[in-house]
Parts: structure tokens; sequence; C-alpha cells
């Protein structure tokens, strides 16, 4: 770095031999002393220094001279990317119009110019695509350049954001490793064809607290994970919540994910039916830490009325065996029996969401063998109406309780499909 | 306050005092007064302001005395976006054909005046910025 006095000093030479150089070619230029080609180097590069890369690039598309402003070193001290450094636009068919970040003009301008650079400075960015691609490409420029010393000068990486929450989806398998590179994040959303042994393994040296794993359409490629591995992860981090969802047409059931600490699953998916083999694994499986388990959207095919091909009986088993749960909410036909029974038996059941029109006014439950009489003769007698079977459970959970209509249930999907902030809230309160 | 320098421009004899004030805001050539009383001395020829150009950032460097320093710019970022807040004074100030404010530009830098520098780079940013290269070749 020139020293305030060598810049002076050099400034002085170089506008004496401006005007040394202008007084020459008077005859030529009229009487113009000063005009834009022949701007100091020096006054140029901080005319350059100020404009954007893009800017800079066309403005040294002018003249050969404001094109060697262009290379010198000083205006290239510092880079900064935004959001739009280095993009173009780009039109996808899932996504409309956006700013791709594009690895040639990246590549070009580590090439040319990343011997100058000093200070790398990474702003906070909205395309996780495009941020993941310039860290791959700096790691790749660092790895294979052909200098013995790439990026020579470069002393300063800032990341001006904490990074808390990433959200990333891809199709094929391909683990987000990034996700071991912010050392902030909290929140993790990702498809569980992202999610391979390795990373799991790197969560749990992790501050993440909540992992979703979202599954759609589109996923049919899974990594298997090892149950020891989530044991090992779950031990290091006592405070990691993995949520399991499933959205969109699928009709796949979703990868379960043996031992992890699973506290919610919720599927928002019109044309999967409740399974009672989906809720018994749950059961098997999570019995431990289960909160929230449930359906949401309106269904879009035929439930049968049989007690023997609906669900009930497992609702009941999971209800008894998960005693965390905390939210339940069933979109299929249940039996108003055996919601006064899921009522009574969840002992942290705070919300019930039952839609009204699903409910079947009948008690189509046989006697067992733990009921005492009491128990099943309420039970009889209260589900033959649903007005009696609302005050029952009402009783139960402590509160006015009513079932939703099939308005009210779209907006409780709509408000939880929103945003997953509101989904955590959803989970919390 | 007492005249300590007296400058001229190099195109013409006439000359200009400037006071304290003033000089301090020229950083780069503030020293070469230190605290001697110039009063007497032979005037300071300025190589490359000529004396309407001085005349008016005599003028600018009057109405902006009394403005706080300046915080370090960060680079890269479109200067307009972060000198956002440009007074109405200093926009009909700056409304000037291209020669003038090419000289007002060169005078900044080598006078060191901060603030007036970055407000003529920050103009001349934005009249490159959203425009194409040939548009910039009609200006030349």
């Amino acid at each position: 770095m020139l020293s305030n006095h060598d810049e002076c000093s050099l400034f002085w030479t170089k506008v004496t031999r401006q005007i040394m150089d202008d007084e020459q070619g008077v005859s030529k230029h009229d009487d113009c002393v000063c005009d834009w080609a022949t701007l100091p180097d020096l006054l140029l590069e901080k005319v350059f220094y100020f404009l954007s890369l893009r800017d800079r690039y066309h403005a040294s598309t002018v003249c050969r001279h404001w094109y060697n402003v262009f290379y010198s070193p000083s205006i290239w001290r510092e880079l900064v990317m935004t959001p739009t450094t280095f993009t173009h636009l780009r039109h996808t068919p899932y996504k409309g119009y956006w700013a791709e970040l594009s690895l040639h003009k990246v590549q070009m301008c580590l090439e040319k110019v990343g011997s100058f650079l000093h200070t790398i400075q990474v702003e906070p960015v909205n395309e996780f695509y495009n941020l993941y691609e310039f860290l791959r490409i700096l790691n790749v420029f660092l790895e294979f350049d052909q200098d013995d010393a790439p990026l020579q000068s470069l002393t300063n990486f800032y990341f001006t954001f904490c990074c808390e929450k990433l959200r990333n989806f891809t199709l094929d398998l391909y683990p987000v490793f990034v996700a071991g590179m912010f050392p902030n994040l909290t929140t993790l959303v990702t498809s569980p064809q992202q999610l391979s042994p390795d990373i799991v393994r790197i969560l749990g040296n992790s501050k993440v607290t909540n992992l979703y794993i979202i599954q759609d359409q589109y996923c049919n490629k899974f990594y298997f994970i090892d149950k020891d591995i989530w044991k090992a992860t779950a031990e290091k981090a006592p405070d990691l919540k993995v949520h399991l969802s499933a959205r969109g047409e699928t009709l796949l059931d979703i990868n379960w994910q043996d031992s992890a600490p699973v506290t919610s699953i919720v599927y928002t998916t019109k044309h999967s039916k409740m399974y009672s083999v989906a809720i018994d694994t749950i059961t098997v499986l999570y019995s431990s830490c289960l909160q929230v388990y449930g359906h949401f959207d309106l269904p879009r095919y035929h439930g049968s009325r049989s007690f023997t091909s609906r669900c009930d009986s497992h609702l009941v088993d999971l209800i008894k065996t998960c005693s965390k749960i905390h939210t339940l909410i069933v979109r299929e036909r249940i039996s108003t029996a055996t919601l006064i029974i899921l009522a009574r038996e969840g002992t942290s059941l705070k919300k019930l969401f039952v839609r009204r029109n699903a409910l079947l006014k009948r008690c189509d439950w046989q006697r067992m063998l733990m009921w005492d009489e009491d128990y099943y003769w309420t039970m009889r007698r209260c589900s033959h109406s649903y007005q009696t079977t609302f005050d029952e459970v009402s009783r139960c959970l402590g509160y006015q309780w009513q079932p939703l209509t099939d308005r009210e249930f779209k907006r409780l999907t709509q408000l939880y499909c929103n945003d997953v902030s509101a989904q955590s809230d959803f989970d919390t309160t | 306050m007492a005249t300590i320098a007296q400058l001229k421009g190099w195109d013409s004899e006439e000359v200009f005092n400037v006071d304290g004030e003033i000089l301090n805001q020229f950083s780069s050539i503030k020293e070469l007064f230190g605290n001697a009383d110039a009063s007497n001395s032979e005037p300071l020829s300025l190589p490359n302001v000529s004396a309407a150009t001085f005349q008016k950032v005599i003028e600018w460097c009057k109405h902006h005395k009394d403005d706080p320093s300046l915080p370090p710019l960060k680079c890269n970022k479109a200067i307009s976006e972060q000198i956002k807040d440009v007074s109405d004074w200093d926009r009909e100030f700056l409304h000037v054909d291209q020669k003038t404010l090419c000289e007002l530009i060169l005078a900044a830098g080598y006078l060191g005046i901060d603030g007036l520098f970055r407000l003529t780079c920050k103009t001349v940013a934005d009249m490159i910025s959203g425009t194409t290269s040939d548009e910039n070749n009609f200006q030349h």
C-alpha cells in the first residue's frame, strides 16, 4: 500500500505529464484541457472503484484507456457479493425469471483479477443455489488453479450475515454439505435425498435445533441412514428436533428415519390416505418423542365408513403409546366414540382438530377388557349425540371444544403451510 | 478568520484568498502552508485547477464547512446506493456541463476534498451506470 505521500507524488507526476501531453496537443484538442478521456488514471480508478461490477464492465468497453484502468489492481481490492453480482436472468418453468449465478462470470473474474483481491465479502443472498455455487467455484479455484498461490493477497473473507435458516431442495441425491459451514445455523429445511449419513453426523456437532425433512412427489431416491448414526447424533445434540413432512401430490409414504428424534409428522397431501401400517410404524419408532401428528388439506378420495377399514383403533393405539402428543389433526372419518377415547387417553393432548363433516355419529367399539363398566357406558351414551360428544371432549381437554368446518380446516392448512416459521410456532404453541 | 493562503488557478492571475476553515478541507495541500502567515508570499499556482473551477470549489467548501467528517465508503457497491441523500443545494451545484464536472472531479481529487470528490464521483458514476458503451462513447 502506498503511503499518502507517495500517492500524492505519484499523482503529481501523472498530472504534470498529463498537462504536458495536453499542451503538446492543444492544437488537436482545441482548448479543452480536460475531458473524460484524459482524466488521470488515479482519478478514474477512484471513479471505477465506486461503480458496480456491471457498470464497471460497461465503462471498460468505452475506450482503451478506460479498459486499462479496468484491470488496475487498486479497484479490485474488495469484492462484494450481492444477490445480483455475477448473475444473469434466466427463465425456468417453476421459478419464472430469476437471477442465476453465472459460473462463467465468476470464473473469469477470479482468473483475471483474483490475485488483486484482498477482501471478499458475501452479503445476504436469498438464492441458496447462488451462494453455494459461488463458494464451490471458489473452492475449486483454490484447489486446481495453475498458479502456485491463487488469491495470494486475500486476507479477509466476510460473511455479513449469520445464516440461521437455510432452505434447500434438489431432485437428485446431493448431500447438502454446506450445512456444516454455517456455525450459527439453527433451522435446516431440506429434502430427504440431500440427507446423507455424513450430514446427520455433522448435525450432531452443529447448533441446528430444527431439522425439517420435506418430501414431495419428486423424491424417490433416498439415502439409507443407519439407526446407530441417528442415535449418536441425538446423543450429541439433545436439542435437535426432526420434523418429517410429506406434501404435494406424493403417494409414497414418508421415508422413516429409524431412531431419529422425530417430534412432528405432518402430511399435507390430498391423495395419500391415512394408512394403518404407517400409524403402527410411527407408534413403534417414535413413541418417546412424537408431539405432533396430523394430516392437513381436505382429502380428495373416498374414505370408507366401516370400522375395520378405518384407522380408529390405530389412532387410539398411537395416542396411548406416544404420551407426548399434544397436537393431533385428523381429517379422515372417525366415529364420535373414537373421538371421546382419543380425548380421554391423550394425557398431554391439548389440540385436537377434527372435521365436522367427517364425524360419524356412532359407537362402533366393542367393549375392551381394560375398560370398566362406567367408562364404556358413558362413552356409549355420549357418542349417541354430537352435542354430548363435544361436551365430553371439552371436559377431557379442559376447554370448550368444537370440530372444524371444512372452511376452517382449509384455513388451518394455509396457516400451517405458508411458512416454516409459522410451522415452528405451531409446534410450540 | 484571517487569510492564510493565497492560491490561483493555472489559467489566470486572479488570486483567491483562502482562510483556514476552507484550507483545512484541502487535505492534500494544507500541510504546504502550515501555520505560517502566507499573506505576504507569492500566490501559489494550482497546476490543474482553472480559476472558474476553483471559484466553484470554494463555493462548495464554504457551504459545507460545517459538515462532519465522512464515514469510509465501501467500494464495489454502486456509490449511488451509499450516498442516498444529496441535498438540493448540491444537486443544483452539480447541474453543470460535462467539461466543468470533469474539471471539478480533477480539482477535488487534486486538492483532496473528500466530500466533493465523492459527490462528483457519484455524479459521474450515475452518468455511467445504466448506460451501455455506445452511449458512453457518444458522450466522449
